[in-house]
């Protein structure tokens, strides 16, 4: 009976009986044995260039790469605009959104009074052993100062490597156009 | 102005004292109303309009802020009207509001950011370039002005002129270009200028020495009590990692109502100092506080026939000047001295005595130092170094044979073990006045550090197994209550966050 | 005194390098063979086509640190991965991989490997009992029971071999093929069961239950690092090799072709040996063919298989074979 107390119908369905042919298995261990030397052939082929069209799905990395799509997530990298200026503030709002709280900032003040720009970053920390790629950081930031670049091998065999600082950030970030150019006019 | 009234607020009837202004009443209905230029301690200016509200029998709106009670008054703060109105005035503010939001120190605690949230539309209508003024502006060595920021509010100027009674701060110009000029060179002079960096309600003002130092978000704030002088202002100290970062007052009207003086303000250096004393060190060495106690066992136990001179710090809580007394009196010590460095003082807040608990050393039997100290020789000197002021005269130093000293920083001794900072313990001070207030712990500047008073409750434990020292602050000072008539019936609890009078210390300081 | 060190000098080319060499292929072969089954490249970097990725894995294994788990039976736990290959390498001797090549030309022959391969159960149930885990324990029980099942059906299914030929000698058997034809054309169902049942002997897939990585981790070799793994492995790869030579030997002509014969001398003795070996290849390759193909059988399908169809079936075959001999002979 169903929730509302009808009489629900059943059938019983019956388990198929495998033939005595179906039992042995043979056809089916043969057609098996075909299809697995058909892929065999067919990468065979591949390394040979028989064919136009490849089997073989491997990727001869490093030698071959990944490209990567715009919207991929790598490393966070910070960015200049296109008079290669600095674009961060040292607002540190990526430093109160970072889940794993990877960045650390120093903001500091300028010197001189005669620029626009006020605040900058004294220094500015991304520990990648701590980053987990969210991409928040750069969701947060009012400067379009910080990206996710298509960075995503980050081979080090020291701890102290994997903290990128703000040179390396920078490097990594590069020049990105900037519409609002702070630096000349507020 | 005395009795009560009976008002009604948002339909609520309540009862409140007669004189008050509607936002102050409304407050006793569970309502709160927006305010910029209002603040309780200053005149009324009612420039901001942004705490209109609507008084049920009146046409137009009215500030709450200019408009005091009366009798069956009915007033609305919350309805349609009153929103629109207040929309509509957060519109106007921010119209030139540069969105400096990302590098303004005061994002965070800002009211414009506050009430742009609860009481702004969201959006600009307004489709022209923003106003520019002058931003950066240094009005001395401590405060920094914004014009493009400022709301025009004047709770600096009414503050610099009616508080602090140096009317340098006024304001130039109209309409768009009005802007907020100090008075000859630009520079403040105020000892008190400080303040109006609290008062002022958005990021006009900031203070060169916290400017960029930490958003306010990552801080992490401790309710306490300034040292730099007998007053004792109510404060919050902004620490982050284990730094003190900044301080501000905290409204308390028996005490500082809601300033505190420059000094006061900036006087915290020395609580980061890095070249500070984070272990003990016996003669000259770096030891562990176990090979330092024992030293020092061994020094006190062997003055005992000798004379032992006690010379205790007015920087000490009640509580370690009480450990110090419960161990001096099982030595025996007769000779109990304490330094207070003194100041000027002035009408306002500065008290002439230079630290926060003299008057507590005194309760707790400890003479002030004298002019012409006891020419006697001997045999151990047990000395709590002031952090500031006169230290202890030279030729004292050297009539003991064995010195154990307590200090910030290293000093020539037997055993020097460091001194912690008001900011790293919990523990009381008499103020000024015989007011009793609590010192709250609100960092720790390394962990090895042990306070002095754990460190005295350990010395005496080594030398009588059967002291049994307090553990946490709260129960030090009910042994401090139960042991010295002055501070009889005092709790913890009962001190609260804003203090109490010791009405058994007698005549006041 | 020459006959012994000669024959010393054989078992020492033969099961220390031809052997452990052809393993090391082998090894070599299936994981690229099931790369490209899978479409993939496989170990393709050292070396040329990645033929030299066997002595890489022989490095990792010989310079990993050797672990023996502070919860094993220790002596067993050593003894196990020698009491496995010592068999693999010993079934071999009888079989000639080229004209007159047997390390041990005996009369018994075939017998003798069934003798021997049997000792190699013990390598791998007390591998698993000393490993003290209930994976290794469960593999070494797995292992043993299944072992012995096929190997009823694996002699029976050698009978009518030697029902035909009349010989247990290799050699003869060989010689037999090569007057009279390859004996899989007489013996088909033979065969097949004597595939099947080798597949099992040997704990390759489908019957690689004493592994089953899905459910036991990995078996019997569970709690096993470094080279005494790698001695397990090794024993696995010679038993398929001593199984594809006696597939060979028994069904497929051995080290002679059909209809061409093959010059005398030392250039025959290299000439068939190369015959021989492009023979076992094939099977080698069948066998990783298969495990790349097949997957695994259920514990209960693979006692039933064993015991109430292989065994049977090589019993009928083992009689009919009988029968037709005994009517076709005067």
């Amino acid at each position: 009976m169903d929730r509302d107390g009808d009489a629900v119908k059943t059938r019983v369905v019956k388990r198929p009986q495998m033939s005595l042919g179906e039992r042995i298995y043979f056809a089916t261990i043969v057609k098996g044995l075909l299809l697995t030397i058909r892929h065999f052939f067919g990468v065979f082929g591949d390394l040979f260039h028989w064919k136009t069209k490849t089997t073989a799905i491997t990727m001869q990395y490093p030698e071959e790469r990944w490209d990567f799509k715009d919207n991929f997530r790598g490393a966070p990298a910070l960015v200049m605009d296109q008079f290669g200026r600095e674009k961060c503030v040292a607002c540190q709002m990526c430093e109160f959104v970072c889940p794993p709280k990877a960045i650390t900032i120093w903001p500091a003040e300028f010197a001189t009074t005669d620029n626009n720009v006020e605040k900058y970053p004294d220094r500015f920390e991304i520990d990648m052993l701590r980053c987990i790629y969210c991409g928040f950081c750069e969701e947060a930031c009012p400067e379009e100062a910080i990206f996710l670049v298509k960075e995503a091998e980050l081979v080090h065999t020291e701890k102290k490597d994997f903290i990128h600082d703000k040179k390396k950030l920078y490097q990594m970030g590069g020049i990105r156009e900037d519409r609002i150019l702070k630096w000349q006019h507020k | 102005m005395s009795g009560s009234v009976n008002i009604t607020v948002d339909g609520k009837q309540v009862a409140v004292p007669a004189g008050l202004n509607l936002i102050e009443a409304a407050r006793y209905a569970g309502k709160s109303v927006p305010h910029y230029c209002y603040h309780p301690r200053l005149s009324v200016a009612g420039n901001c309009r942004i705490c209109l509200v609507e008084i049920q029998g009146q046409g137009k709106l009215q500030i709450a802020c200019n408009t005091r009670v009366t009798e069956g008054m009915s007033y609305f703060t919350d309805n349609d009207r009153v929103r629109k109105a207040r929309e509509g005035v957060m519109e106007l503010l921010l119209i030139n509001h540069p969105l400096d939001c990302p590098i303004c120190d005061q994002a965070g605690e800002c009211k414009l950011q506050e009430y742009a949230v609860e009481h702004g539309s969201g959006i600009t209508r307004y489709a022209f370039e923003k106003v520019r003024k002058p931003k950066n502006v240094s009005w001395g060595d401590k405060v920094v002005f914004d014009s493009e920021r400022c709301i025009l509010c004047t709770r600096c100027v009414r503050f610099l002129d009616e508080v602090a009674g140096t009317p340098e701060v006024g304001l130039d110009l109209r309409g768009e270009k009005c802007t907020l000029v100090v008075k000859g060179d630009g520079k403040l002079t105020s000892p008190y200028q400080m303040n109006i960096i609290d008062l002022c309600p958005v990021g006009a003002l900031t203070s060169r020495d916290f400017r960029f130092k930490s958003r306010v978000w990552f801080m992490h704030f401790t309710d306490t009590v300034c040292t730099s002088c007998a007053r004792g202002c109510n404060t919050v100290v902004g620490s982050r990692g284990d730094r003190v970062l900044r301080m501000v007052p905290r409204t308390n009207p028996d005490v500082n109502d809601s300033w505190m003086c420059d000094f006061g303000r900036l006087h915290y250096a020395f609580v980061n100092d890095e070249t500070r004393l984070t272990l003990p060190r016996v003669a000259g060495k770096g030891a562990p506080y176990a090979t330092a106690l024992q030293r020092a066992k061994a020094i006190l136990e062997g003055a005992r026939g000798q004379g032992i001179l006690a010379v205790a710090s007015p920087f000490m809580t009640n509580e370690e000047l009480f450990a110090m007394k419960e161990l001096l009196d099982r030595l025996g010590v007769e000779d109990r001295f304490f330094l207070k460095p003194t100041g000027e003082g002035d009408d306002l807040l500065v008290h002439p005595e230079k630290c926060p608990n003299a008057r507590g050393a005194a309760l707790l039997g400890f003479a002030e130092a004298p002019a012409e100290w006891p020419s006697k020789e001997y045999g151990a000197l047990l000395y709590f170094a002031p952090h500031e002021g006169a230290d202890l005269p030279e030729e004292v130093l050297l009539r003991a044979k064995r010195r154990i000293v307590f200090s910030l920083k290293e000093r020539e001794a037997d055993v020097c073990f460091p001194l912690t900072t008001w900011i790293e313990k919990d523990g009381t001070v008499v103020s000024a006045g015989d007011r009793l207030q609590r010192l709250t712990k609100g960092i720790s500047f390394e962990p090895t550090l042990v306070t002095e008073r754990t460190v005295l409750d350990r010395l005496h434990a080594s030398l009588d197994a059967a002291h049994r020292p307090p553990d946490t602050a709260a129960q030090a000072v009910a042994r401090l209550a139960a042991a010295v008539p002055a501070f009889a019936g005092v709790t913890w609890q009962r001190i609260g966050p804003l203090g109490m009078k010791l009405e058994a210390a007698g005549a006041p300081a | 005194m020459t006959y012994v060190l000669g024959k010393l000098l054989h078992i020492v080319i033969v099961a220390g390098a031809a052997l452990p060499g052809l393993a090391a292929v082998l090894v070599w072969a299936e994981r690229r063979v099931s790369a490209f089954i899978q479409d993939r490249l496989g170990p393709n970097r050292v070396g040329p086509a990645g033929l030299l990725q066997p002595i890489a894995d022989l490095l990792k294994f010989i310079f990993k640190e050797d672990v023996i788990p502070g919860h094993v039976n220790k002596t067993l736990y050593v003894l196990a991965p020698a009491m496995s290959l010592v068999p693999a390498l010993v079934a071999f001797c009888v079989v000639p991989y080229a004209r007159g090549m047997a390390i041990a030309d005996v009369n018994v022959g075939i017998l003798l490997v069934f003798a021997i391969s049997s000792i190699a159960v013990y390598g791998v149930s007390i591998g698993g009992w000393a490993g003290n885990s209930k994976y290794s324990l469960l593999g070494g029980v797995r292992a043993s029971a299944q072992m012995i099942s096929y190997e009823l059906a694996l002699g029976a299914s050698c009978v009518p071999v030697f029902l035909v030929v009349g010989e247990l000698n290799m050699e003869a058997i060989v010689a037999w093929q090569k007057a009279n034809g390859w004996l899989v054309f007489y013996l088909f169902p033979a065969w097949i069961i004597f595939l099947v049942s080798s597949y099992a002997e040997t704990n390759r897939l489908p019957f690689d239950l004493p592994e089953a990585e899905t459910e036991l981790v990995a078996g019997y070799h569970t709690e096993y690092s470094s080279m005494k793994f790698a001695l397990f492995f090794l024993a696995e790869y010679i038993h398929m090799i001593t199984a594809s030579a006696l597939s060979v030997t028994l069904f497929f002509g051995g080290y002679e072709l059909p209809w061409v014969t093959l010059p005398g001398g030392a250039w025959g003795t290299v000439l068939s040996g190369l015959v021989f070996f492009g023979k076992i290849s094939f099977f080698l390759f069948l066998f990783i063919w298969v495990r790349w193909t097949l997957p695994r059988f259920r514990y209960d399908q693979l006692m039933n298989l064993g015991w109430k169809i292989l065994f049977p079936a090589s019993l009928v075959v083992v009689l009919a074979t009988a029968g037709w001999i005994a009517m076709v002979t005067p």
